[in-house]
C-alpha cells in the first residue's frame, strides 16, 4: 500500500458472521487522513465489531480493509476497544512500562509524561484492580497512545469519566490530532460530545454504514426541527402536511418531526379547527443526534 | 518474538505465585531428604522408645534414595504447571493484554510462541531449582548425592523433557479459552487422566519380543523337564498352554496399551522406576541399571517351578533396554509431542476471535 494515500483507512464491503448471525452486512466506509473520524450508531449496530476487525483482533469473513499507511510494526496502531486491557494486579506506571516492552520501546521519562498528561501521574503504587472506571479508561487511552501511533482507534473512550475528564480527553485527542496529525476512529454514545470532537461521521445502522459526513454536513443540516406529539397522530400529520409542512410520523411513537420554521399559532389553530389535540411540542436546532435520529429514525439508543 | 519474550520473563519475575513455587521447588527436596535421613537413622530401643542413630544404608540403598528425591519433581510439578500456566495465561486473557500484543503489530504466532517459550523455561528452571536443591538435602543428609557417575543426570534431563510437552500441553489448553476457570480445571483434569494412563499402559510395557524369548525359554525348560522324566506330557502340555507369551505380555489388553505405550510417554513413570513408594514399601530400593522384563516373568512364580535360568532369560531378544536407548527414545517421542500440542495449541489460537 502506498503512503501517499489519501484515506488512512479505507474499508470496503466488510462482513462479520457469526454462524448465522451477521454483524456486519458489507460495511464500507474511508478515513480521511488527519480526522477525528466517528462512528455512530445504536447498540449493536456492529461499531465494536469493525473496530476490532481494524485493530487486527478479529478477522471479516470477507470483504477488505487497507491501510492508507505503513501499518506493519510495532505500535503503528493504537486501540482502546471496549474495556481497558490492563493487569489490575500493576500499578498505572508498571501497566505502562509492560506495553512500552510490547512495543518494543525505551523505557525513559515518556512513560511518566504519558501518565501525566493521563492525569494518572499521582496515583504511585495502587493497583489499576483498584482504579475507578474513569481511571482505568484514562489509563487505557495512555496505553494506546505509547508510541505515539499513527492511528488511534477509540471505542467508548469517554465511558464513566466526569465532567472534567471528559474535557481534559477531548483537548488531549483534539491536540493529539492537531499537533501530531495522529488519525482517530471514534465511537462513543455521548452524541454531544462526539460532535465537538470529530470532524467526519459514519452513521452505522444494521450493520452497515448507511451515511458518511462531514462536521460541516451536519451543521448545514442545520435549521430547526419540531416534535408534535398529539393523541390522534395520523390527522395532526394531515393538517401538518396541509399546511404544507415537511413533516414525518416516528412508527410506533407516533411522533411527529417537522422541519424548518413555521408559524406555530396557525398549526394550533388550524388543529383546533378540526378538533385535533396537541398535546405538547418542543423545538431545538438540528444537531448530531437530531441528525442521526432522522436518518435511522426512532429515539433508539444511541 | 523477542520483546514479547522478554515482556513474559519480566512479567514472570514479577509474579508471586512464581516464587511462591519456586520456594516450593526449593524447601520440598531438602525437606524430603531430611524426612528419609530420620526415617533411616530411627532405633527403637527395647523399652520402646525411639532415638535417631547413624545411617545404615548400602551404597546401592543410598543410590535408590537419590534417585527417589531428585526425581520426584515428575510427579509433583505437572499439578503446579497446570495451576500457573492456566492462571498466568488466562491473566493474559481475562485482563486483555493479549489484545495490546495483537494490535501493538505481533503476530499470533509470536503471542503464543513467546508464551509457549517462556512456559518452558518455567519448567525447566523448576526441574533445575528442585534438582539442585534436591542435591544439597542429600548432601547435608549424607546420602551422597550419589549420581551414578552423571548418569542420573540423563534421566533426569529425560524427565524435564516428557514434563515439557505437559508445558505445551497446558499453554495450548489455556490459549483455547478466554475463561480462566475451564482451563484450569481442564488441565487439572488431563493431568489426573494421564496420570491414569500412565499407570495402566505402564503395565504393558513389554516388547513382543520379551514375551516370545521367555514363551521359548520356558517351552524348552518345560521339554527338559519331560525328558528328566520330572513332568508329565499332560502337565507340560498344560504349563504351556498358561504360559504363552500373550499371557506374558498381560493378556489381550496389551493390544490396547502397548501402542499407546510405544506412541507416547505414557509409560515413563514405570519404565524410570519413578518415585512412588512402591520400592520402599517393598522393601527394593535399587537404582535400574537397566529396564529389565525377567522380573515380571520371576513374579509369576512359574520360572522355579520349571526351574528356567534367569540369567538366560535375561540375555535373550528384547528381554532388557538401556536406559540410554530409553533416554533417545522418550526425548524423541517429547519432541513430536511437544511439536504436536504447540501446533494443535496454535490453530485454535489462530482461529479464536479476540474480545
Amino acid at each position: 500500500m502506498s503512503n501517499t494515500a489519501e484515506y488512512m483507512l479505507k474499508v470496503t464491503d466488510v462482513c462479520k458472521k457469526y454462524g448465522k448471525y451477521e454483524v456486519l452486512k458489507q460495511m464500507s466506509f474511508t478515513v480521511p487522513k488527519g480526522s477525528i473520524y466517528g462512528l455512530v450508531g445504536r447498540n449493536g449496530a456492529g461499531k465494536t465489531t469493525i473496530m476490532r476487525i481494524i485493530s487486527g483482533l478479529q478477522k471479516p469473513t470477507s470483504g477488505k480493509v487497507e491501510y492508507g499507511f505503513d501499518h506493519k510494526g510495532y505500535g503503528k496502531i493504537g486501540a482502546l476497544v471496549e474495556l481497558p486491557s490492563i493487569y489490575s494486579s500493576k500499578s498505572a506506571r508498571e501497566n505502562l512500562i509492560f506495553q512500552y516492552i510490547n512495543l518494543g520501546l525505551k523505557i525513559d521519562g515518556s512513560v511518566d509524561e504519558l501518565l501525566k498528561l493521563v492525569s494518572l501521574d499521582n496515583t504511585g503504587k495502587k493497583k489499576a484492580g483498584r482504579f475507578s472506571l474513569g481511571m482505568r479508561q484514562r489509563l487505557g487511552i495512555a496505553m494506546a497512545m505509547a508510541g505515539n501511533p499513527d492511528m488511534l482507534i477509540l471505542d467508548e473512550p469517554i465511558n464513566g469519566l466526569d465532567p472534567q475528564g471528559i474535557i481534559e480527553i477531548r483537548d488531549l485527542l483534539q491536540r493529539l490530532n492537531r499537533e501530531k496529525g495522529i488519525t482517530i476512529i471514534i465511537s462513543s454514545h455521548i452524541l454531544t460530545e462526539l460532535s465537538k470532537l470529530a470532524t467526519n461521521f459514519a452513521f452505522v445502522e444494521g450493520g452497515e454504514v448507511v451515511k458518511e459526513v462531514t462536521i460541516e454536513d451536519v451543521e448545514n443540516a442545520g435549521g430547526v426541527q419540531s416534535e408534535f406529539f398529539s393523541s390522534k397522530p395520523q390527522d395532526l400529520l394531515r393538517v401538518l402536511k396541509e399546511k404544507g409542512l415537511d413533516a414525518r410520523i416516528e412508527e410506533g411513537t407516533g411522533i411527529i418531526r417537522v422541519k424548518g420554521v413555521f408559524n406555530l399559532t396557525d398549526v394550533v389553530l388550524e388543529a383546533s379547527k378540526q378538533g385535533v389535540n396537541i398535546a405538547r411540542v418542543s423545538t431545538r436546532e438540528t444537531d448530531l443526534e437530531t441528525y442521526f435520529i432522522n436518518l435511522v429514525g426512532g429515539h433508539g439508543n444511541v | 518474538m523477542f520483546n514479547l519474550l522478554r515482556f513474559e520473563i519480566r512479567r514472570i519475575r514479577s509474579n508471586l505465585f512464581f516464587w511462591i513455587l519456586t520456594l516450593y521447588c526449593m524447601v520440598w527436596p531438602v525437606f524430603i531428604a531430611t524426612f528419609y535421613r530420620l526415617v533411616f537413622s530411627l532405633n527403637v530401643t527395647e523399652d520402646g522408645r525411639f532415638s535417631f542413630g547413624k545411617l545404615n544404608m548400602t551404597g546401592g540403598e543410598k543410590q535408590y534414595i537419590c534417585w527417589l528425591i531428585l526425581s520426584a519433581f515428575f510427579a509433583e510439578m505437572p499439578k503446579f504447571m497446570a495451576l500457573f500456566t492456566c492462571l498466568y495465561i488466562g491473566k493474559d486473557q481475562s485482563d486483555g493484554f493479549v489484545r495490546n500484543k495483537r494490535i501493538a503489530g505481533h503476530s499470533r504466532l509470536s503471542v503464543f510462541m513467546s508464551n509457549n517459550i517462556a512456559q518452558s523455561l518455567v519448567t525447566v528452571f523448576w526441574c533445575v531449582v528442585y534438582i539442585c536443591f534436591g542435591m544439597l538435602g542429600l548432601k547435608i543428609n549424607g546420602f551422597g548425592p550419589m549420581l551414578n557417575g552423571g548418569e542420573i543426570f540423563a534421566r533426569l534431563a529425560t524427565a524435564i523433557a516428557v514434563l515439557l510437552v505437559l508445558s505445551a500441553l497446558f499453554t495450548s489448553i489455556a490459549f483455547a479459552f478466554r475463561n480462566r476457570a475451564i482451563p484450569v480445571v481442564l488441565a487439572i483434569l488431563f493431568t489426573m487422566v494421564i496420570s491414569g494412563v500412565s499407570m495402566a499402559t505402564g503395565m504393558y510395557s513389554m516388547p513382543k519380543a520379551a514375551s516370545d524369548s521367555y514363551e521359548k525359554c520356558f517351552a524348552e525348560a518345560v521339554e527338559f523337564r519331560v525328558e528328566q522324566g520330572t513332568l508329565t506330557k499332560e502337565d507340560a502340555l498344560k504349563l504351556k498352554k498358561e504360559n504363552t507369551a500373550e499371557a506374558a505380555r498381560g493378556g489381550k489388553a496389551w493390544y490396547v496399551f502397548h501402542p499407546v505405550y510405544q506412541a507416547t510417554n505414557a509409560g515413563f513413570q514405570s519404565d524410570y522406576n519413578m518415585p512412588n513408594g512402591l520400592g520402599l514399601t517393598s522393601g527394593e530400593m535399587i537404582y535400574k541399571e537397566k529396564i529389565d522384563y525377567t522380573d515380571s516373568f520371576v513374579m509369576s512364580g512359574l520360572m522355579q517351578e520349571v526351574l528356567i535360568d534367569k540369567d538366560k532369560v535375561a540375555k535373550m531378544d528384547g528381554v532388557s533396554t538401556s536406559y540410554a536407548t530409553k533416554n533417545l527414545e522418550y526425548v524423541l517421542k517429547s519432541v513430536i509431542w511437544y511439536a504436536v500440542f504447540t501446533g494443535v495449541g496454535f490453530i485454535l489460537f489462530k482461529r479464536r476471535d479476540l474480545f
